[in-house]
């Protein structure tokens, strides 16, 4: 029969094909996945100053999930540490902006102070509130330094709302949802900074 | 030109839109494109005397298959930032591949 050895042949083609596939995949897999880590940290990494920290943060996750807050939600945290001592915890927290909701990542030292929010995350209004997924972020480094203490609870909030922030001209709603949520990271660190990185917050 | 060749004509720059960003992606895209299409013009060289040409569609689409999921593996293992800029145009060269084999880019063998 003339068709059979055609498709005999297809039919192994297809085989080897598979296989082979298969087979570099297989071998490739673990390279490809440290890769990547390597290009999440890098990306994620970055508002921690470099030479703070000598671990994987993002390997060392702190098992939070779904913690409700007030304003936020905590979907995650890592610990930072250096020379085996918690230098700082990267908090992953989720709230909801104008359009959509906004993921953050805030990065809290050992003492209490704010290193550095980013923004994971967002689809708010492009030129408006998008402007919080800048990176460098002017607006975001504002917060840097800052304290659950200082300002206090009731200066966590925009200027509009009797705080001490200034929003970003034009998104407000935006601006308020990132404070609220900051505000709501930086107070879970205190309530249980014994269990985040096993010390009281403050020196 | 026929409605035909119009359409294999398109098909075939359809990952131009994918490489002419920067100049990385279009060496990358190129790279690829060189090595894929010269094994699968290898093997088809080869597999055309002993099928017919019903066959030789789909031996084609799966042969293209085969060769652009092993490439572009071997490009995300040498370097995953490269390979993610490309995005889907990289697969898009499996198409390249089998237009050129109908369009009977790669010559027959005669021995």
């Amino acid at each position: 029969m003339n068709r059979a050895p055609g498709v005999v042949i297809l039919v192994l083609l297809t085989g080897l094909g598979v296989g082979a596939t298969y087979f570099v995949q297989h071998i490739s897999a673990p390279r490809i996945a440290a890769e990547q880590r390597l290009i999440d940290s890098r990306n994620l990494l970055d508002l921690l100053p470099p030479d703070s920290y000598d671990n994987q943060p993002l390997e060392q996750p702190l098992g939070l999930a779904g913690i409700v807050l007030p304003s936020s939600t905590l979907l995650g945290g890592y610990r930072v540490t250096k020379s085996g001592q918690p230098s700082a915890v990267l908090l992953r927290s989720q709230t909801l902006g104008y359009e959509g909701s906004i993921e953050l990542l805030i990065a809290i030292g050992a003492n209490g102070r704010l290193l550095g929010v980013k923004t994971l995350r967002q689809s708010e209004t492009p030129g408006l509130g998008g402007r919080i997924a800048d990176w460098p972020n002017a607006w975001l480094q504002v917060f840097a330094g800052k304290s659950r203490a200082e300002p206090g609870d009731a200066g966590w909030a925009l200027k509009k709302d009797q705080g001490t922030f200034d929003q970003i001209a034009g998104a407000t709603i935006t601006s308020r949802a990132v404070i609220h949520a900051i505000h709501d990271a930086l107070s879970y660190f205190d309530e249980h900074s014994q269990q985040l990185i096993g010390s009281s917050a403050h020196e | 030109m026929n409605n035909s060749s119009t359409l294999q004509n398109s098909l075939m720059l359809a990952p131009l839109i994918g490489a002419t960003d920067s100049l990385m992606k279009a060496l990358g895209l190129w790279l690829m494109f060189i090595v894929v299409s010269s094994v699968f013009g290898l093997c088809m060289v080869a597999l055309r005397a002993r099928l017919m040409p019903a066959t030789q569609v789909v031996a084609g689409v799966v042969l293209a298959a085969t060769l652009t999921s092993c490439a572009e593996l071997g490009v995300q293992a040498w370097s995953l930032q490269w390979h993610q800029h490309m995005g889907i145009y990289a697969g898009l060269i499996a198409l390249q591949c089998v237009v050129m084999d109908q369009t009977g880019f790669f010559p027959a063998y005669r021995p």
